[in-house]
């Protein structure tokens, strides 16, 4: 448990000292990762959601690619296409982007729900399936999509369905002014990006990642985790409750925020650390409003529920 | 589309349950009405019921709109077929259990099925309208079980229950709305007398006494061993010979049947009331008497007090001003030595009326005796003389008269039931000019040992006379007294007329005492029922409640404090109901937490009380900074209950070192 806290506390200073200021939200993306869940970075233009991407593809030394995804961007474009090699007399498979560890599915809602569906299917299955063939997605295999505010002009909002098949939804928003005096008088981030060295194999990955559910959860843990649940379903502030997915969720990242911060067991302040990020994008009040500051209010309701 | 071949076991388990629930507790329901309903009504419900049982087992399809609505006319029309009305109580509910089985035609809306429970219910309490005992109101609790089955299995809509789920859950909702039930039964206000007023069913047969007397009349009910009433005697009870039960008194003779004509009358204006002379001490008693759809109410001879709502002939005949359609209760008081009207001479055309044709070979009689005898009570000596001598037999197969009864009894026959011989005795005293009347009621009564009451049946029913002598008014003559033993043809009739003869009878063997001793446990539960239950009334409970009320010190109730004390019942029980299920909600706080909830009070008194929404963690971190001086106790505290509680393995004895480590904890 200490060694994977010594390798987590390193992951985590590494990625720090590219994104600067923001090391709350690297170790969430930590604990998604290592929970094995797909991460959505929703926030404004230029606050460093693709230098997140980055970094954590980097340190955690995976393969990556990267999607733009544009209005015109089609599946082909992620999954890849057949050609017909006049040589071979034969059609080849030219894999596409998706084919790699670590998809930065970069401006996901700038795509046709079409373009989006086609990557989304990929994270629920594992797995894509192009003319007819079902071909294996390697393992591990994450996406970390980056999305603008779905009021910005030009976007597709990705439908509730979809939202659910990520585990995580963080933001980053503004540095703070030291954190951005240290940015504006540094080195170039892509310099730095170029120079960072993965501090961890697919080897030690996948032992962390095993040890997440191995993470003892006591009934009394469960007991708060289900008066959330049924908090969310009974109270007249929500539209909606959340599903036994968003439950699972809430278990499987407070596992892994458990085990980062390493220990054996899941706390409340661990379910509670995580809440707003695995259950922001998946409420729905009950009075519309305001999007935003809606799902702000609706946390703060989850997150006053008593602990038995 | 093709459905595979399907047994008959295997379509009642595809069948919709609460539906079959239902058609169940439907068919239960009609039951105790069926020995009431014509075969005109039972047989197109049955065939109805039959056909909506069929359609649950895709058997057969329901009837479209047109046959529904000629089904609905032909129903109306055999009801009115089979009672001639489509009102009253019998009438209603043969239109009420035909229409309940037509509506199940067109059940197919939630809707429609609520009202079919509904009508099930209402079919329930229209049993009670007929029969009150208490083996129907068991029954009746079991169909309202049932019923409230389907109605369970409905709401819960398609989801399929665990087995008897639902019947589980009728029966506990049943058994929590008891103790409501029963405050509404205690407290809820009660109108004086009968909340509705039945309308006179023409139909409907009274058992007992009837408004008029001949031949064959009262031998009939020799064998119904029905409960005419019973009473419960306050003080001792008369000896046997003298207890006789007054009932209709008849003056006027037809020469077959004996009748009254005031009967005809409509109570109101009574006549002025006979002279009464009491002697010795009075007997008083509560009479329980069971509904016989006649008027008369019945006391022993002589009754010294007037019931409520019922006025007293001038035969001392005691008159309820409505007919007992339900089960009664009333005190009474008797004086069994009585003198009755001694001084002034009756009515010589109203007890002296002979048909001019009737008997008169028992007018030659009787003139007989009148030359010979100046005496009124001599002659009476002598008729009751004649009756003793003469091979006269006490019967309860009396032969055929068809000629003139009284004649044909008193010179061919001499084989009667109690009826021949009164009627006979009073017509040899008024052809001999001696006031007389005939006087029906019930002799004797046994008692109940288990209970201490005593049981009088229809087969105890009698008819004495009455005969008026100058100095002692009217006195009882029983002609039937003076039969000899011998010529009693049955036991139980010799018991009753000469019980101290029935002793030299041969004692009953084990069986009959233990199929009586039975007899006499389940009709004393009846009378407790009857008592508590079924005549629970105004006046019993104004006493409960005057007897609760003194209790806790106050007097003079009303009905605002009964609706009072009602409401306040009903809500504690209510409350009572709900307090386990609210519980349940909050968890139950075992030892670590409530160790903890300790720590926190502590730290509470020094203004840092715990948000419910906090963990362990973020609370001893703002301790921490509260209370710097106490880090490292309220950190170890921390952390052993995160270890005892969240924690996979706690240590051994972790809950021992917590609990002291909250003990010496001083904040």
């Amino acid at each position: 448990m200490t060694d994977i806290k010594a390798v987590i506390d390193t992951l985590a200073a590494r990625a720090s000292d590219v994104v600067l200021g923001k090391e709350h939200e690297i170790r969430l993306s930590l604990a998604c990762l290592l929970a094995r869940g797909h991460l959505l970075i929703e926030d404004l233009p230029g606050v460093g959601k693709t230098t997140l991407a980055h970094v954590l593809a980097k340190i955690l030394g995976l393969e990556y690619h990267r999607i733009q995804f544009t209005s015109d961007l089609l599946p082909a474009d992620i999954l890849g296409v057949s050609i017909f090699e006049k040589e071979r007399g034969d059609f080849r498979f030219l894999p596409g982007p998706i084919f790699a560890q670590l998809i930065l599915a970069d401006e996901v809602n700038r795509a046709t729900p079409k373009a989006q569906s086609a990557l989304l299917e990929a994270m629920e299955e594992g797995q894509v399936t192009i003319e007819g063939e079902t071909r294996p997605l390697p393992e591990p295999f994450f996406v970390i999509a980056t999305q603008n505010p779905t009021h910005q002009i030009g976007t597709f909002p990705l439908p509730e369905s979809q939202l659910d098949r990520f585990l995580m939804r963080i933001s980053l928003g503004y540095p703070n002014p030291r954190a951005e005096r240290k940015l504006l008088t540094g080195q170039d981030r892509r310099e730095l990006l170029k120079d960072l060295q993965p501090c961890l194999d697919s080897a030690q990955l996948a032992r962390i990642q095993t040890a997440v559910p191995q993470v003892h959860v006591a009934d009394a843990l469960l007991d708060y985790l289900q008066a959330l649940l049924h908090s969310s379903r009974q109270s007249s502030h929500f539209s909606v409750g959340l599903s036994p997915r968003a439950g699972l969720s809430l278990l499987h990242s407070a596992q892994a925020w458990a085990l980062m911060a390493g220990r054996d067991h899941v706390l409340p302040e661990d379910v509670q650390t995580v809440l707003p990020h695995v259950v922001g994008h998946r409420l729905r009040g009950s009075n519309g409003g305001d999007e935003d500051t809606n799902a702000d209010a609706l946390i703060a309701k989850l997150a006053a529920v008593a602990i038995p | 589309m093709k459905h595979p071949p399907q047994n008959l076991h295997q379509r009642l388990r595809r069948a919709n349950h609460p539906r079959l629930w239902l058609l169940a507790g439907l068919a239960l329901s009609f039951i105790p009405h069926l020995p009431r309903l014509p075969l005109l009504i039972i047989a197109p419900s049955v065939a109805l019921l039959v056909w909506r049982l069929a359609h649950e087992l895709a058997l057969v399809a329901l009837p479209g709109r047109f046959v529904r609505g000629l089904l609905t006319v032909l129903a109306l029309a055999i009801t009115f077929t089979a009672y001639h009305t489509l009102f009253g109580r019998e009438a209603g509910v043969g239109l009420l259990v035909v229409m309940s089985c037509l509506k199940l035609m067109e059940m197919q809306q939630p809707r429609d099925i609520t009202v079919v429970v509904g009508l099930g219910y209402f079919v329930v309490a229209t049993v009670f309208l007929f029969d009150q005992s208490i083996l129907i109101g068991l029954y009746m609790m079991l169909v309202v079980v049932v019923l409230t089955t389907a109605l369970t299995a409905f709401n819960r809509g398609t989801a399929q229950p665990p087995r008897w789920l639902n019947l589980r859950q009728a029966g506990q909702m049943l058994l929590q709305a008891a103790p409501i039930a029963l405050l509404l039964f205690l407290l809820f206000p009660r109108i004086p007398g009968p909340l509705w007023n039945l309308p006179d069913d023409s139909t409907a047969a009274g058992t007992g006494l009837s408004d008029s007397m001949s031949p064959g009349k009262i031998s009939q009910l020799s064998n119904n061993n029905a409960v005419a009433f019973r009473v419960q005697f306050d003080t001792k009870p008369p000896p046997a010979t003298l207890r006789y039960w007054r009932g209709p008194v008849f003056t006027y003779f037809d020469s077959k049947t004996w009748s009254n004509p005031d009967h005809q009358r409509r109570p109101g204006a009574p006549y002025q009331q006979p002279g009464f002379r009491a002697a010795g001490t009075a007997t008083d008693y509560t009479v329980t008497l069971e509904p016989h759809q006649q008027r008369w109410l019945f006391a022993l001879d002589l009754p010294s007090r007037l019931p409520l709502r019922s006025t007293l002939s001038r035969e001392f005949e005691l008159i309820s001003k409505s007919p007992v359609y339900q089960l009664r209760r009333y005190d009474m008081q008797s004086y069994t030595d009585y003198q009755l009207d001694p001084a002034s001479p009756p009515d010589q055309f109203r007890y002296l009326q002979l048909p001019n044709n009737a008997a008169p070979r028992a007018r030659q009689l009787a003139r007989q005796w009148r030359n010979r005898f100046a005496n009124d009570a001599d002659i009476m000596q002598q008729a009751l003389q004649y009756f003793r001598q003469q091979p006269f037999y006490y019967t309860r197969k009396p032969p055929l008269m068809p000629g003139d009864p009284v004649d044909e009894f008193l010179f061919d026959r001499q084989r009667g039931f109690c009826e021949h011989y009164a009627s006979a005795f009073v017509v040899l005293m008024r052809a001999a000019r001696i006031p007389a009347r005939v006087v029906t009621g019930y002799l004797g009564g046994e008692t109940n040992p288990l209970g201490d009451y005593f049981i009088v049946r229809q087969s105890d029913a009698h008819a004495w006379a009455e005969v008026w002598l100058s100095g002692q008014g009217w006195v009882r003559v029983d002609p039937t007294a003076v039969i000899p033993p011998s010529r009693v043809e049955d036991s139980q009739d010799l018991q009753r007329i000469a019980p101290e003869a029935a002793l030299t009878l041969a004692p009953p063997g084990w069986a009959t005492r233990a199929w009586r001793q039975l007899g006499f446990g389940v009709d004393n539960m009846n009378h407790y029922w009857n008592q508590w239950i079924i005549n629970y009334n105004d006046q019993q409970q104004m006493a409960l409640l005057s007897g609760l009320f003194s209790y806790l010190g106050l007097k003079n109730i009303d009905w605002r404090d009964m609706v009072g004390v009602l409401a306040g019942g009903v809500t504690l029980v209510l409350v009572a109901l709900a307090l386990p299920l609210l519980r349940f909600r909050r968890r139950r706080r075992d030892a670590i937490t409530a160790i903890y909830t300790r720590f926190c009070r502590k730290l509470a008194r020094r203004g840092l009380s715990r948000n419910p929404a906090e963990g362990p963690q973020d609370f001893a971190l703002r301790a921490i900074l509260a209370l710097p001086g106490n880090a490292s106790a309220i950190v170890d505290i921390s952390r052993r209950y995160q270890q005892l509680r969240y924690a996979p393995r706690p240590p051994t004895d972790g809950l021992r070192h917590f609990r002291s480590a909250v003990r010496r904890f001083r904040p």
